[in-house]
């Protein structure tokens, strides 16, 4: 079986730049405005309500 | 939200990002009608506590966003491929995630008057060794705990589990 991730730091890298790859691939730009809506994973086990993430995602051009 | 600021402060983006904690299915007053150039969410439908919540979000999601914007929701693909995938997508699904029909996401952004729709897949190539699957990993949403260990120790052992493929459903305000 070919795992290509065996450590967590790894993963985090990986998911982080998955996370990325999609940014891009969804189309978003700099300088556009961006609603991501999450569920706050952290605050949802404290039974917390739906959370909505907003950014200004000029943060991809730099990455 | 003190962690999630601290994160700003880490990636030096804080002047970019603003947290808002809010419920998903009514923004009114929190978030103005055509505000965003596009408004996404990442495994976030699979999070609902209330299901039935999720037409609502996705108009929601419809209003806050410009006109000729787009929408796109990005959940996980539940068609396993391999015995891997199947770990991941049944750890999450005996958990009590919401996974949704394809087509319920796609019917719902129609009754959102969403246009353009579509559906396509992403590749993660995301394979996590059996050690590693063992392990609680917030960052790919994996907490192996005792009742996983029941049902699924010894196939994770086997097979250890590969992060799904992704699904994108878009579309765009008319």
């Amino acid at each position: 079986m070919g795992w290509n991730i065996t450590d967590s730091k790894e993963l985090e890298d990986a998911i982080f730049k998955l996370k990325l790859r999609l940014a891009q691939k969804i189309g978003v730009r700099q300088g556009m405005t961006v609603v991501d809506m999450g569920c706050g994973q952290k605050l949802l086990e404290n039974k917390e309500k739906y959370w909505v993430l907003t950014f200004l995602p000029n943060i991809w051009q730099s990455l | 939200m003190a962690e999630f600021i601290e994160n700003l402060n880490k990636w030096k983006v804080k002047d970019m990002v603003t947290f808002v904690q809010a419920d998903a299915i009514d923004l009114k007053g929190v978030i103005s009608d055509a505000f965003a150039d596009m408004v996404a969410s990442y495994r976030f439908l699979e999070e609902l506590k209330r299901p039935e919540d999720m037409v609502g979000i996705i108009k929601e999601m419809s209003r806050i966003v410009k006109k000729s914007g787009v929408i796109c929701v990005i959940e996980l693909s539940t068609q396993a491929r391999n015995e891997a995938e199947e770990n991941y997508i049944r750890l999450h699904k005996e958990s009590g995630d919401s996974f949704f029909e394809s087509r319920e996401i796609v019917e719902a952004m129609g009754k959102a008057k969403l246009k353009d729709i579509r559906l396509e897949t992403f590749e993660t190539n995301i394979w996590f060794s059996p050690d590693l699957a063992k392990q609680d990993l917030s960052c790919a949403q994996v907490w192996f705990t005792p009742d996983v260990e029941k049902t699924l120790g010894s196939l994770i052992d086997k097979y250890g589990m590969k992060y799904p493929e992704l699904l994108i459903f878009s579309g765009m305000k008319g």
